[in-house]
């Protein structure tokens, strides 16, 4: 594997007695596209300050390989952040073109570069309109273009969906894919799972400032696609039937009830013999549904979040 | 690759700079500084220059001027003409109907009010004088004499300060009221600038482009630059306003006698300039650390500028006074102070220079501390910082 663009060595952070990152290390390799991916105040966006420079990490070390000096180069950087903010006094089109001027581009550059970006996105008759008579989606839009107007190597994506319609969140994995084949070097941090699962070569997924799943997406896809879910509604739950099983497989009993009913999920693999646990079920509780389901990253986030809960607080 | 520094300072400056309110503002600074100093004169220059009229019913028997010795023409006339004599005010043919009872009283009637009846007041003392002489048994020479101030003849020492002229006071107060609305115009243009970017959440999107440092410097740059802009062009309007309108209403000459070197601009200028980047990184500070522009307790600090040079105005009266010697070295109000004493009092060029050069350095300092606090304080949503905190990132800058 060639040598990665960004490299990250057990870095932490702290605000007065909150750890809002704790000994985090990744690496992210040139042309990939990398999803940063965590429940809400879990630091994402504290590592990604961290990777932009906007604030230094209490220890560790963050380095990009490609710099001569193993630190950001903001020319080089493109930022979509989750607090999103424009001047709305200001048209689509200035605003680009002082954005993109901040990272380095010549006014006649970043002009062109504005008005094909806003055409694409279906802007061009509006890109000298101000930004505060456009709907909120379109003001997304402009401010996606402001993160990679400037064909950056590596581009931070907080939230790139948020705000968008199916059609233009179509558009935009599109558009990715296209940057992320023209090498640029992506970081995504993305609550809508199926579309990370569509966009990400790597995932990173942190919990409390802390790195609980990390690798390679189809690696960690790969673990769990050997798993399925049964769930299984039943009138009352027979604990004897359950500790029996608890040899089989493992099983939650979900909060989740349907008509009075109780449900319990089993993580199957292969080698469990899906035979023996359901004979056992049926044999000893009036079973109302069955459902299956294969496990996909959504499922993946929400048990290792969870886990990692019951861990810390244990 | 063009200067990110200058590519702030630009995008600051344009973002303010409105050719259309530009023109208007202008426009409105020209009439106003001319209805200020030529207001009167240009009012009476456009009121009627025919005489007036004056009816006059007298049981006393007062010595009317004659025609032309004011813009009040006396006619002598008896109650019975009353009549007649409503009807010409009524026909606006006749200014007024002044009835004298004795030397103390008198009344008139007139059709409505207008600027030549405060005229009138001293023409009526000046009728009357002679029967309140007479009833309080003075001559006129006795009089004329007891009206005589008592000469005085202020001699200056050859090593003195010689008074400063009316000129020189009208330079200073414009000088002051322009560095007023500089401190002003920096006011507004950095409160709303750093506060909307703050609250608008534009911060991490520049502050990842740019350094807190070039952002900061761009700023003042751009809006230091905004506020000189609206200084000169308010001087320069305002003076062509007053020369334009003493010309047009052949009012006094309000710089005669002035005599400025071009030394004297030139500090004074320094002064203006150094001043307004000392109290704008004092302001981009303060703005940063605001949260919520209505209900922040640090809003009212952004009006200190003001304050500080307020107090020069009253440097005015005693220049040399030994508290305004020491308020004019301070770099919070030499900017204002130094000027004055320049103008008005006498002071050393050494002094001078001390006081720009601690003013240079009170800038490089305040430029350092603030860009820390900004730094801070842009990314500080949902609070603001406690000035325990705000104490600590001073230290350590």
């Amino acid at each position: 594997m060639s040598e990665a663009f960004l490299s990250v060595s057990n870095i932490n952070k702290s605000f007065s007695n909150v750890k809002a990152v704790v000994d985090l290390s990744f690496e992210v390799h040139p042309g990939t596209i990398y999803a940063l991916l965590g429940p809400n105040g879990a630091g994402k966006t504290t590592a990604v300050r961290m990777l932009l420079d906007i604030i230094r990490p209490d220890s560790g070390v963050i380095a990009y390989n490609k710099s001569s000096d193993g630190r950001s180069n903001p020319a080089k950087m493109g930022y979509l952040p989750e607090e999103r903010g424009m001047y709305p006094d200001k048209s689509p089109l200035d605003s680009l073109v002082y954005l993109g001027m901040l990272r380095g581009m010549k006014k006649n550059d970043a002009k062109q570069e504005a008005s094909k970006w806003l055409k694409r996105f279906d802007l061009a008759d509006r890109e000298n309109d101000k930004l505060q008579t456009l709907s909120k989606g379109n003001q997304q839009k402009v401010q996606l273009i402001s993160s990679i107007l400037h064909r950056p190597d590596f581009a931070i994506l907080d939230e790139p969906f948020s705000g968008f319609d199916p059609v233009n969140q179509e558009k935009l994995i599109e558009i990715i894919h296209e940057l992320s084949a023209d090498g640029m070097t992506i970081v995504l941090s993305a609550h809508q799972m199926d579309l990370v699962e569509r966009l990400a070569d790597e995932i990173l997924l942190l919990s409390r400032g802390t790195a609980v799943l990390q690798g390679k997406l189809k690696d960690v896809l790969n673990d769990a696609s050997s798993a399925m879910k049964l769930s299984i509604d039943v009138a009352a739950i027979n604990q004897q039937t359950l500790a029996g099983l608890s040899d089989i497989c493992n099983y939650e009993i979900d909060d989740l009830a349907v008509d009075g009913n109780m449900r319990i999920n089993f993580f199957l693999h292969d080698e469990n013999n899906v035979g023996q646990l359901l004979k056992a079920c049926t044999e000893t509780m009036s079973i109302h549904n069955i459902n299956t389901e294969t496990i996909g990253l959504h499922r993946i986030y929400l048990d290792a979040v969870k886990k990692h809960k019951e861990l810390v607080d244990a | 690759m063009p200067s990110p520094l200058l590519t702030v300072a630009r995008w600051e400056f344009f973002r303010y700079f409105k050719w259309k309110g530009e023109i208007f503002t202008l426009i409105l600074i020209l009439v106003l500084s001319g209805l200020s100093f030529g207001g009167k004169e240009l009012i009476s220059k456009f009121s009627s220059s025919k005489p007036i009229e004056i009816a006059v019913i007298d049981d006393l028997g007062v010595t009317l001027p004659e025609a032309g010795t004011s813009r009040f023409t006396w006619t002598r006339s008896n109650e019975a003409d009353r009549a007649t004599l409503m009807q010409r005010l009524a026909d606006k043919d006749l200014g007024g109907i002044l009835s004298i009872k004795d030397s103390t009283k008198s009344a008139i009637t007139v059709f409505e009010k207008a600027s030549w009846q405060d005229e009138l007041q001293s023409s009526l003392n000046q009728l009357l004088l002679d029967k309140r002489l007479e009833s309080a048994e003075i001559s006129s020479a006795d009089y004329y004499l007891l009206n005589q101030p008592v000469a005085l003849e202020i001699q200056i020492h050859e090593q003195g300060n010689l008074p400063s002229s009316e000129s020189e006071k009208l330079f200073v107060i414009i000088v002051l009221a322009l560095m007023l609305l500089g401190v002003f115009m920096s006011f507004s243009y950095i409160f709303i600038s750093v506060t909307s970017e703050k609250q608008m959440r534009v911060t991490e999107q520049v502050i990842s482009a740019i350094s807190p440092q070039t952002w900061i410097d761009g700023k003042l740059l751009g809006l230091t630059a905004m506020s000189l802009k609206s200084i000169i062009t308010t001087a320069i309007t305002a003076v062509l306003g007053i020369i334009v309108f003493a010309k047009l209403t052949n009012s006094p000459n309000y710089f005669a006698g002035f005599e400025g070197s071009i030394i004297t601009f030139g500090l004074i200028g320094s002064f203006a300039l150094a001043g307004l980047l000392f109290w704008n990184c004092f302001m981009v500070a303060i703005a940063a650390m605001v949260e919520d522009p209505n209900t922040s307790t640090k809003t009212p600090l952004m009006l200190l500028p003001v304050l500080a040079v307020s107090v020069a105005f009253f440097a005015i009266s005693e220049p040399n006074n030994i508290v305004v010697q020491i308020l004019s070295f301070l770099p919070i109000t030499s900017m204002g102070v130094m000027p004055v004493r320049m103008v008005m009092g006498t002071v050393d060029m050494w002094q001078v220079i001390v006081s720009l050069l601690l003013l240079i350095v009170a800038v490089a300092w305040t430029r350092k501390f603030a860009s820390k606090i900004f730094r801070l304080s842009m990314l500080m949503y949902g609070k603001e910082p406690q000035w325990r905190e705000v104490w600590k990132w001073i230290r350590q800058s």
